[in-house]
């Protein structure tokens, strides 16, 4: 791409309301999808219903599927994928490496195992999400720490240490499931952890608009820092950023995000290491410009994936089992064909 | 802006890097430090820079402690030129340049309009505005090092403590990268570079600070510090010093290597 035009601002410009453009449609069409239709004059009725008074020309079960299948099913998958784009942006700048991803850095298997614990344990949804953030961040710290052994070749101590921390919170989960009772538990932790929407609450929205707020907001406003810290701490202490403040402000944002995303929804891999890359290229490595791209085009993704996932079986494909296939592929073609860039 | 070095020691664990450091570069000028190496030139700017931060003694800017300021406001009187490197994601030369324009701006506030002109300004200084939309990683090691002068610019500081600037650049980069930091000096900036080349500090120093092991510093012009038996005590090499045009300059030649011809 011609590189005077992508830190244009009408470039930019163009690309932020093409995107938002894509995730407002999406938002609307995902509403009408479904086993049971819902027109679209039906659809704004409805909705119209709650401020002016309309004569009622659908069904209730209609307006029930609205509210309480397809409005958090749609609204949950919107803040997830967004949640886990920024993560993963935020992360690969944090560790400075463009392999990274929430998966790589040990929060996603942290808040799995943490999640798992939760409904072994009974504890409720609050619960799930609490232990969720508290092991996550455990893992990620856990990563950091370890990948500073590897003196020589920083890249591959991050993977190699996100590999080994993961592995074991894989195996503690796994654990988990053995020691669960195989009739109640047990489905429940092992569909959960393919990742899924389909059983999206009101509820879960309430539990997880707060620390996902509280994530991506830090997350957004110090975009601009995380281009000084993937220089390196050295150089950008000496151009003013307190390294260890920022950095620490960003990491706990990025994994707040992250287990908020995991306990509701589950295990959705690849998103967060896929979306920043194809923002990447589309705008560049300025986080300035990246931050808002990954938000926006990884809610307009899980929202597509999340509508094929529901529509195109009866007995419907989790999420995560998708993500994985178009994800795993999609960043292999990517690999191949921007390697230089690596 | 003065630099005045007081008692500084430093040490990594029980190993005594620096030992009660002391000298005083006057504003304005070129000072080129010379040292074999892990005699503590790095470790020197790192305390100076407040990279290493448990070190004593001080180190006054201008008269105030270094440590009373706050890693912004520190960035605010030093910029700091690393040696030339890949950073982990491809960013256009513009962009590597305003990074330095943080310190000025707010905690939640990205680079606008002043620091953008700012930045331009800067490039041009160094010659290299046409490649402010490039990649940072498709331009070579002579033009990053530019580049790197160029974000020191845009940082707006009166010193510049370069980390051996010329180490990684062909002859004819080394030679345009030290002519346009000479420049600069007579522009009002202090700039602070470590060097492997004693004939570089009779080229182009005002002044030299030489790092002896046992920690003795040796400071003034060149032509007063750099010595034959100098040249032999740091670098255990015998050379032979000789003076050109009227002594305008002076080179370095080590004189043993002759006889192995």
């Amino acid at each position: 791409m011609n590189e005077k035009i992508q830190t244009s601002k009408i470039y930019f410009d163009s690309v932020i309301v093409g995107l938002t453009l894509i995730l407002a449609v999406g938002f609307i069409i995902s509403f009408m999808l479904g086993k049971y239709p819902i027109a679209p004059a039906e659809l704004f009725s409805i909705l119209a219903s709650n401020v002016l008074p309309i004569d009622q020309t659908w069904t209730d079960q209609q307006a029930v599927i609205l509210y309480h299948v397809r409005m958090p099913r749609i609204i949950l998958s919107v803040l997830v994928g967004c949640c886990l784009s920024a993560a993963g942006a935020a992360y690969q700048g944090i560790f400075r490496n463009p392999l990274v991803s929430s998966d790589i850095v040990g929060a996603s298997s942290g808040a799995a195992f943490g999640a798992a614990l939760a409904i072994l344990m009974a504890i409720g949804n609050l619960g799930i999400s609490i232990l969720a953030f508290v092991f996550s961040i455990g893992a990620v710290m856990a990563v950091g720490f370890l990948s500073k052994k590897v003196k020589t070749n920083p890249v591959l101590g991050l993977v190699l240490a996100g590999i080994m921390v993961g592995s074991l919170f894989n195996s503690a989960t796994s654990f988990l499931k053995l020691v669960a009772d195989p009739n109640e538990q047990l489905p429940a932790i092992t569909y959960w952890l393919m990742g899924s929407f389909s059983g999206a609450k009101l509820e879960d929205i309430r539990l997880a608009i707060i620390p996902m707020a509280a994530g991506l907001i830090p997350l957004f406003l110090l975009r601009w820092k995380i281009n000084i810290l993937t220089m390196g701490d050295d150089e950008a202490r000496t151009m003013g950023v307190d390294t260890k403040k920022t950095r620490a402000i960003i990491i706990v944002a990025a994994t707040l995000v992250t287990a908020a995303s995991i306990a509701v929804s589950g295990m959705i891999g690849w998103i967060g290491l896929v979306i920043p890359h194809l923002s990447r290229m589309l705008v560049g490595s300025d986080y300035r410009r990246l931050m808002p791209v990954s938000m926006l085009m990884g809610a307009s993704f899980l929202l597509i994936v999340d509508n094929v996932s529901r529509l195109t079986t009866t007995s419907e494909i989790p999420i995560g089992i998708l993500t994985s296939f178009i994800g795993a592929p999609f960043f292999f073609y990517l690999i191949s064909r921007e390697g230089e860039k690596f | 802006m003065s630099l005045k070095i007081e008692n500084l020691s430093y040490a990594y664990g029980d190993h005594m890097v620096l030992d009660k450091v002391n000298f005083t570069i006057s504003p304005g000028g070129l000072t080129c430090i010379l040292g074999a190496n892990g005699v503590g030139k790095s470790t020197l700017f790192r305390c100076i820079l407040r990279l290493n931060d448990n070190y004593t003694g001080h180190s006054y800017l201008n008269g105030f402690d270094s440590r009373e300021l706050s890693i912004q406001e520190l960035a605010k009187q030093i910029a700091y030129i690393p040696q030339s490197h890949a950073p982990a994601f491809n960013y256009k030369v513009i962009e590597i340049v305003l990074m330095s324009t943080t310190a000025q701006i707010g905690n939640f506030k990205g680079p606008g309009e002043k620091e953008k002109k700012v930045a331009m300004e800067a490039l041009e200084r160094v010659g290299m505005a046409d490649f402010a939309e490039q990649g940072y990683t498709q331009i070579s090691g002579g033009e990053r090092q530019l580049v790197l002068i160029a974000r020191a610019l845009a940082q707006q500081t009166k010193l510049i403590i370069m980390d051996e600037p010329t180490s990684n650049l062909d002859y004819g980069n080394q030679i345009r990268v030290l002519s346009l930091v000479k420049q600069l000096t007579r522009e009002g900036y202090t700039i602070i570079q470590s060097t492997h080349h004693p004939d570089q500090a009779f080229m182009y120093a005002d002044e030299v600070v030489v790092l002896e092991k046992g920690n003795i510093v040796h400071h003034g012009s060149p032509k007063e510090i750099i010595s034959e038996p100098m040249i032999r005590k740091i670098y255990n090499i015998n050379v032979e010093i000789n003076s050109l045009y009227d002594d305008l300059v002076r080179v370095t030649v080590p004189i043993d290597e002759l006889t192995n011809r």
